[in-house]
């Protein structure tokens, strides 16, 4: 079995200030991902962390 | 204004509940291997001690056969089982880059500029403000129709046309919003009338909005909405909606999304109230919850 999955969900924004900051997200996160590991598994302990401490 | 998706695009994932049935098959077959290669070996000592009678090497090359299909048949599902587990870290993967692009467009797209705006509003004198309400209300209301995840999103504001009116009317004339739709939204709701009784007790009592979804109404397409109150202060200035084309097309998520927008709104909408007319609202609105408790204990 097959499931679809959109990440996106879009193409267009009716916003132009939403668009932008639509084009500054991608850039953003993917410049996270380039991140070197230690700093990317920090950041992911951080947020583990503070999801534990909301419960 | 069109924005490309960049690197994002669908993402077609091999159901992960697939593996538990890949693993007891392939312990399954490796027992058959197992099993296979021993009646094989013992077919064959016994064809070596006996070169007499045929059957122990028939035997022996048969259980053979069996253990080397039963060897490619393992070696084929643990592959497909190793695929299945890369999609579905694939998967993940790209939902959490999405969500996240998702948190920061809604923050830096919808939230920051429409605070940024609320307080230049909160700056101006009220004649100005009077002038500078349309546009915020317009685009709060873009910014709705861009919060969500979907292609064929429907967003508007529903304004209470006289605050101070006995009867109430909201129309969504000009505040509307819309991508890949056709279809037009309902002209006005009337305080009254038979037709969404619903609509007037949201903007006049929730506290928060409502999301329905797998909706049928009668001669609309759209099958999934949410609808949060404008209201401050006791004042009822309408309802931001949006609806779009699929069930389950929209998320708690963007419920709550839009009743973010809709509270920034009724504070802007607030502000440039003038007294007088806050005033009447005011009034008007004791008079209509003093009705209200009336109504109730008959």
């Amino acid at each position: 079995m097959s499931t679809a999955v959109s990440v996106s969900g879009r193409s267009s924004f009716v916003n132009a200030e939403m668009a932008k900051a639509h084009a500054e997200a991608i850039r953003s996160v993917d410049a996270e991902r380039s991140q070197p590991p230690h700093i990317r598994a920090a950041r992911a302990r951080a947020l583990l962390r503070w999801l534990d401490k909301t419960d | 204004m069109s924005e490309g998706c960049g690197s994002l695009g669908p993402v077609i994932a091999q159901d992960p509940s697939e593996t538990p049935r890949l693993d007891a098959s392939i312990v399954a077959l490796r027992v058959v291997v197992v099993a296979s290669t021993i009646v094989a070996a013992m077919a064959g000592y016994l064809g070596w001690a006996d070169d007499t009678d045929p059957a122990p090497a028939v035997a022996a090359a048969v259980a053979a056969s069996v253990a080397a299909v039963g060897a490619f048949v393992v070696w084929y599902l643990e592959e497909r089982r190793k695929r299945t587990l890369q999609s579905a870290r694939t998967t993940v993967a790209e939902l959490l880059r999405a969500e996240k692009i998702r948190i920061l467009t809604m923050t830096n797209g919808a939230f920051l500029p429409t605070l940024s705006a609320l307080q230049d509003l909160a700056a101006m004198r009220p004649g100005e403000r009077a002038v500078e309400i349309s546009g915020f209300r317009q685009a709060v209301v873009e910014r709705a129709c861009d919060l969500v995840k979907n292609e064929s999103p429907r967003a508007a504001y529903f304004r209470v046309q006289d605050l101070s009116a006995r009867r109430r009317v909201m129309s969504p004339r000009p505040y509307i919003s819309q991508r890949a739709r056709v279809d037009e939204f309902t002209s006005q709701f009337v305080e009254g009338a038979d037709d969404e009784p619903g609509v007037w007790e949201l903007i006049d009592h929730a506290e928060h909005a409502i999301l329905r979804e797998d909706v049928r109404p009668p001669g609309k397409v759209y099958r999934s909405y949410i609808s949060a109150p404008v209201r401050c202060g006791g004042i009822a200035f309408g309802m931001l909606t949006l609806n779009v084309l699929d069930a389950g097309g929209l998320s708690t998520e963007d419920r709550d999304f839009l009743l973010v927008l809709a509270r920034v709104l009724a504070v802007a909408e607030a502000l440039t109230l003038l007294e007088k007319e806050r005033e009447a609202s005011v009034r008007m609105s004791l008079i209509r919850s003093r009705i209200g408790s009336e109504g109730g204990n008959a």
